[in-house]
């Protein structure tokens, strides 16, 4: 394993502090915490809003906080959901009397502490909301959107849902904003080449040279379902589409948002290959793509691969895509 | 035979190192279905367990108090409210009690068991550490009723649960990140019920060195 890295017990430490220190302008960490804050705070009484993740898939999500965009990034282990008493402890330092809206990835270890750590604040006093993101198509059946796993399609609600709190929403309103914009966003992914856990050394997926997996998870989960040969970036941008369209369904004369999304170790010339074939054969489909974003936010390591969400938006959701935000991801100098 | 608050102490911190011995073995386990790292997890809350055990100065509710929010904190994952929620639950059934005889010890484990599958909301046979802890919580309680003594009792217990996790092989998994492999998750044996076994082993093995 060739990474730069000091030593295991740091690594998380290291990596934070090293990305606050770039992005110290908009970007600082709580001493001696796992907590991501934005250096410029919102306004007291304007609604908070919190996100916890596993680390190992920067700049997810501490390059989401910032002004219109998350206050928090409470951080747990390489791929480890933070603790309930570090999500607990988050809540409390954010906590200054208004909401708090506690945005939780569908994943087993993120669901269980979320929820234990949402019945002591509610104990202590804190008027925290919890809401749960799922959107990926490949991890459970339609029908069984719940059982889906949280991917890339947060990007949608961190912006819009973001934006929405930036400007005083109120929390009653936010939530639905946010089941509105979960329930309009549909994820797939796919794996092109292998990636290592930067603890153990260890391969966490390995494919063959010529061949690539659907639906692969955040954590490369996925274990050979569904593989298929390499395809050009055409063909790929069609099937990926297909999955997608047929699952919502996105219909002809609906206006949706697109990201494109690198797991690590893509090109941006690759994803942006990508980004043009996705949008063309959407529109072929006569889907049409308001706005977009390209880049890799969400990665595991050194992951090759891309994945591909949609979000149909209504008047609401374009103006909110458009208001200013500043973050790690976004502002990129 | 009743085990003492020192005997307590000394049996898991015996547990924590095994467990920690065990740590690459757990995390080839868990490259096949997982991400690989519940080696690294489990060694994260057992050094911390352990580290909590030895600088409690209390009773034996205290001392598991303390191992139950070492590994809560310090393994995050779903893997730590499942152990926090074992040894609280230790923590709040022996509460009182400055000796455990097998008695004492079933119960702590069955209210135990109950309050993990509460807690993570997971039954038998969906290819979790339940798997391996149910059968070793059932027999402890038929060892107790046939009288058998708290060697014995354990022996007996640690072959269940070793039982259970290897049958682990032939289930389909329904929670975690294991359950998006759907039956490509058949033929592997999961690595929380290993780890499960692993420590009712070392109990085992402790427990005859007394």
């Amino acid at each position: 394993m060739k990474k730069l890295i000091n030593c295991p017990e740091e690594l998380v430490n290291d990596t934070l502090l090293g990305y606050t220190m770039a992005n110290k302008n908009i970007v600082e960490l709580v001493p001696d915490s796992h907590m991501v804050v934005r250096k410029q705070k919102k306004e007291k009484g304007k609604v908070k809003f919190v996100l916890g993740n596993g680390a190992g898939h920067e700049p997810a999500v501490i390059g989401w906080v910032g002004p219109g965009m998350l206050d928090m990034n409470v951080v747990g282990e390489v791929f480890t959901a933070p603790s309930s008493d570090k999500i607990l402890e988050a809540l409390e330092y954010i906590d200054d009397g208004s909401p708090i809206l506690l945005a939780v990835q569908n994943h087993a270890g993120d669901v269980l502490n979320a929820n234990l750590a949402y019945a002591d604040a509610l104990e202590k006093g804190i008027d925290v909301h919890k809401v749960l993101f799922y959107d990926d198509v490949a991890s459970a059946p339609k029908g069984m959107e719940e059982e889906r796993r949280g991917m890339g399609g947060m990007l949608f609600y961190t912006k819009i849902v973001g934006a929405f709190l930036e400007t005083g929403g109120n929390i009653e309103d936010a939530v639905s904003l946010f089941e509105k914009v979960r329930d309009a966003t549909r994820t797939y992914s796919v794996a092109f080449t292998k990636c290592t856990h930067p603890i153990t050394g260890l391969d966490i997926i390995s494919l063959p040279e010529t061949e690539i997996e659907l639906g692969m998870g955040v954590h490369g989960e996925g274990g050979g379902a569904n593989r298929i040969p390499m395809q050009k970036s055409k063909d790929l941008a069609k099937k990926v589409c297909d999955v997608l369209i047929e699952d919502l369904p996105y219909m002809p004369d609906d206006e949706v948002l697109v990201f494109i999304n690198g797991l690590g170790s893509t090109t941006m010339m690759e994803l942006s290959v990508f980004y043009k074939d996705i949008v063309e054969y959407l529109e072929s489909r006569n889907i049409h793509v308001y706005d977009g974003f390209c880049d890799s936010c969400l990665t595991t390591q050194e992951l090759g691969g891309v994945s591909v969400s949609l979000c149909k938006v209504d008047d609401e959701c374009k103006m909110l895509w458009n208001a200013p935000c500043q973050c790690g991801i976004q502002c990129k100098l | 035979m009743e085990l003492t608050v020192k005997d307590i102490t000394n049996l898991f911190v015996f547990v924590a190192d095994t467990v920690i011995e065990n740590e690459s073995h757990l995390c080839e386990l868990d490259s096949v279905v997982g991400d690989g790292d519940h080696g690294v997890t489990m060694t994260r809350g057992w050094r911390a367990a352990k580290e909590a055990l030895q600088n409690c100065d209390g009773t034996i509710s205290e001392k598991f108090t303390a191992m139950g929010q070492g590994l809560m904190s310090n393994m995050g994952g779903a893997i730590g409210p499942i152990f926090g929620t074992l040894f609280k639950t230790f923590a709040k059934e022996t509460e009182g009690k400055e000796t455990l005889d097998l008695e004492a010890i079933m119960l702590m484990f069955r209210k135990g068991l109950q309050r993990v599958k509460l807690t993570a909301d997971v039954k038998e046979g969906q290819k979790t550490l339940i798997d391996a802890l149910s059968p070793a919580v059932s027999s402890l309680a038929k060892s107790y009723v046939n009288n058998l003594d708290l060697k014995q009792a354990f022996e007996a217990a640690a072959e269940c649960a070793e039982k259970g996790a290897q049958s682990t092989v032939d289930m389909i998994a329904q929670k975690g990140r294991a359950r998006f492999l759907k039956e490509k998750s058949l033929g592997y044996r999961d690595a929380g019920a290993s780890s499960m076994a692993i420590i009712m082993k070392a109990m085992s093995d402790f427990l005859k060195t007394l």
